[in-house]
């Protein structure tokens, strides 16, 4: 009998592996020094089934001060780096002693990079050099009792080094990025200063600020262009209903109205009547990027948000791995057991329906992931599950079953008005064989218009026609989905890492809000950047550093090479930094400045027109809003605020009083917005 | 020398910074197109655009300025003119 230490990512997986790794399905629970671990018995060997707490080492500095640049580093422990993972520790620990008297080690870590680098990472650094020779590797894309044993009995014999080796590459040269260039801002602003504030920028960071800024320049600098729509209406069959001018947008205000004119209280005649009908093909399976654009889409989940909730949904096997690239799914992967499973869900009758077919094929995509299928949901049935999980579960399964579905047929009518010479038309639609849509809604986009009888040569009087002037507008700021698809088009980040950046950079204040509008601070970043050092804004060493890190998984490049050269190309550039130190700190410090000023004005006085700002009281230390004119003697109105919550201006004047409205935002209850006057007559009303 | 209209360092012999001066030359690319399509003079061009929901705050900020409206040209002044209704909360 032989024992084996079988190596998971997070607690749940362990759990769901030794479940169905035991021959009777009820592996002994266990614990060591408050981390959970289990013995299941198969084939005679002993299990030894443990989990880590996703990665417990990494890349930190070997020795010396808190400065730049820095290029020795070295892997430690988690909660050595970071005093707050202390849990890890004991998980470290834990793993050493359970390790002993072991004979075979295998890694049953989520099959992609980051799995693969948690798994040797463990074996490395806590079972020994040595357990690297011992150890095997377990792939699957479900935690499914039936993936788990396909993924045990088809073990390859050894750990998957190219992905490992792409991994510990991927970590260096971020660390290597991330904490150089991040310490030269921060160092930068507080040697101008003397002010602390955490700042980073980093290789994915950075190109994707200035995508923010970019478009937001758009947007600030945007001036608008008049042109002209004919706004119709047409009585037909008793019916008052829109028609469109079939010249589109007019350029030119005097053709506008001369159309007007002449159309205006006239009768038309329909002279065609044409119908057409349009296939429209089921939409592809998921990968996390397409899951994470539609959940925003129809639910407005931040991607980072998605991307947990669908990993929760894996780890209670109800669907398969998240974090994948592809939109296809392969033969081995049986549709019709799927369904099967989904017969016992709220879903059945559409299960049934699909498994009556003769043939199951899904729609794909063209992207595709050689570690794992498109997303899809795996036969289990959810148990108790609500909720945001829910919804998300919901659309994986109408999007999995929509892709099996067959094509939907929209009919579509265009009549054509003619009126005095100028043409008008007149369109309709209806979707008249559903198909796959049966399936997506009510996820399903539909637009039905049904057009009463029409024949040509009716006459068709207008009751309405009027030329009315509109304006180009300006190109939509990004939100979180249009933004994750920005980055997937220039090939930076990662499936895995791209929900991460965008919440960083609301973390450290560089954009703001849902669209996303960059702050004087981001812009003092990607200005002083494009000054100082462009390169960390560009796409372009970004993207080759990703296909480089790519090469590493495909075994055509050395790692340490990749990580050499990322060295080198940051030498200079932090050579320069170093150089242009105080002047970069300072305009980055004036950026800060205005940030706090703007944050802490609530609006103009009501007594002198000068900016109301939030203070504290010297002694109380109370905040209060007050005068800036208070500093030359010339204004002394003040006014009390809540003292807890955030307070921000509304940029709205109270009608009664002139006072300025803000908005008071306290965790766990709703925004609202007051009069900051106490003693406004409109409370009064109110009470 | 500082932007006219903000904090940041003005271009070269200019009055506004990059940003603004991107802005103002939108503003008179603008214009030529505004005149092809409709009979507009200079001042009510301004006026159109400076009132437009659509027009970026940069170029509102320019063709207020250009109007001779713009008030406060600091980061944190206030575009709006005082209104000293009331006075109240007076410490």
């Amino acid at each position: 009998m032989s024992r084996i230490l079988v190596i998971c990512e997070k607690p749940r997986a362990a759990q769901r592996i030794a479940e169905a790794l035991d021959e009777g399905g009820k592996p002994l629970k266990r614990r060591m020094m408050g981390v959970t671990y289990y013995i299941a018995r198969r084939a005679g060997d002993e299990l030894v089934i443990v989990s880590a707490l996703g990665h417990l080492y990494t890349v930190a500095q070997r020795g010396g001060r808190w400065t730049y640049p820095i290029f020795n580093f070295t892997w430690v422990p988690v909660h050595e780096a970071d005093r707050r993972a202390g849990k890890r520790g004991v998980f470290i620990e834990a793993i050493k002693r359970l390790s002993r008297d072991v004979e075979g080690y295998v890694s049953a870590c989520d099959y992609d990079i980051e799995g693969s680098l948690i798994a040797y990472n463990i074996l490395r650094y806590t079972c020994g050099e040595s357990s690297l020779k011992a150890a095997r590797r377990m792939r699957f894309s479900a935690l499914t009792r039936r993936d788990i044993l396909r993924a045990w009995e088809n073990m390859s014999g050894t750990l998957d080094f190219p992905l490992i080796e792409a991994g510990r590459a991927r970590h260096e040269v971020d660390w290597l990025f991330g904490i150089n260039l991040s310490r030269a801002l921060t160092l930068s602003v507080k040697r101008a200063s003397g002010f602390y504030r955490t700042l980073s920028i980093g290789r994915v960071q950075g190109p994707t600020l200035s995508f923010i800024r970019d478009r937001e320049v758009e947007v600030r600098t945007f001036v608008p262009r008049p042109y002209w729509v004919i706004e119709a209406e047409a009585e037909i069959g008793g019916r008052r209903l829109k028609v469109e001018y079939a010249g589109g947008r007019i350029e030119r205000e005097a053709e506008a109205l001369e159309i007007e004119r002449r159309c205006r209280g006239k009768v038309g005649l329909l002279k065609a009547v044409s119908k057409s009908r349009q296939r429209i093909q089921p939409p592809t399976l998921f990968n996390l990027g397409d899951l994470q654009r539609e959940a925003y889409r129809v639910f407005r989940y931040s991607p980072s948000k998605t991307l947990r909730l669908a990993e929760s949904l894996y780890l209670d096997a109800y669907i398969s791995y998240p974090r994948t690239s592809s939109q296809k799914l392969p033969p081995t992967i049986d549709v019709r057991e799927i369904l099967s499973g989904l017969r016992e869900t709220a879903y059945g009758p559409l299960a049934e329906e699909l498994l009556s077919r003769k043939t199951l094929r899904p729609r794909e995509g063209r992207m595709d992931d050689p570690a794992h299928p498109a997303i899809h949901p795996t036969g289990v049935a959810p148990k108790g599950l609500k909720g945001a999980g829910a919804r998300i579960y919901d659309l994986i399964c109408r999007r999995f079953m929509a892709s099996l579905g067959e094509e939907a047929v929209r009919e579509r009518v265009k009549a054509e008005i003619d009126v005095e010479g100028y043409l008008f038309h007149l369109k309709g639609g209806r979707v008249i064989e559903a198909g796959w849509m049966r399936f997506y809604r009510p996820y399903v986009r539909e637009k039905e218009v049904e057009l009463p009888s029409l024949e040509e040569g009716m006459p068709i009087r207008l009751l309405k026609v009027k030329a009315v002037r509109r304006f180009t507008k300006p190109p939509s700021r990004y939100n979180q989905s249009s933004l994750l698809k920005r980055m997937e088009e220039a090939e930076i980040g990662t499936k895995a890492t791209r929900a991460e950046i965008l919440d960083t950079l609301y973390r450290r204040g560089y954009v703001e809000g849902d669209p996303m509008r960059i702050t004087d601070l981001g812009f003092a970043i990607v200005e002083t950047l494009s000054h100082y050092c462009p390169e960390i804004l560009s796409v372009e060493m970004t993207r080759s550093l990703e296909r480089k890190l790519q090469a590493i998984q495909l075994g055509e490049v050395e790692a340490d090479k990749v990580v050499e050269e990322a060295v080198e190309a940051l030498k200079p550039i932090l050579k320069r930094f170093k150089e242009r130190e105080m002047a970069i700190g300072m305009e980055i410090n004036r950026a800060i400045r205005g940030d706090i000023i703007r944050a802490n004005t609530l609006g103009s006085c009501p007594r002198c027109g000068r900016e109301l700002r939030i203070f504290r009281g010297r002694e109380s230390g109370k905040r209060f809003a007050g005068c800036v004119g208070y500093f030359d003697g010339s204004c002394t109105v003040t006014y009390p605020l809540p003292q807890r919550g955030r307070i921000e201006a509304t940029g709205k004047r109270c009608e009664v009083c002139g006072a300025p409205i803000i908005r008071v935002i306290r965790r766990g209850r709703r925004p609202w917005e007051l009069c900051i006057d106490p003693n406004c007559p409109s409370k009064g009303v109110r009470r | 020398m500082r932007c006219k209209l903000c904090w940041r360092d003005a271009v070269e012999g200019e009055d506004y910074c990059t940003y603004h001066l991107e802005a103002y030359r939108r503003i008179l690319e603008a214009y030529e197109d505004w005149r092809r399509a409709m009979d507009i003079g200079w001042e009510e061009f301004l006026r159109e655009v400076s009132e437009n929901p659509a027009t970026g705050e940069w170029a509102r900020e320019v063709a207020l300025r250009l109007l001779g409206e713009f008030r406060s040209l600091s980061p944190s002044g206030s575009p709006f003119p005082p209104s000293p209704r009331r006075r109240r909360g007076t410490s």
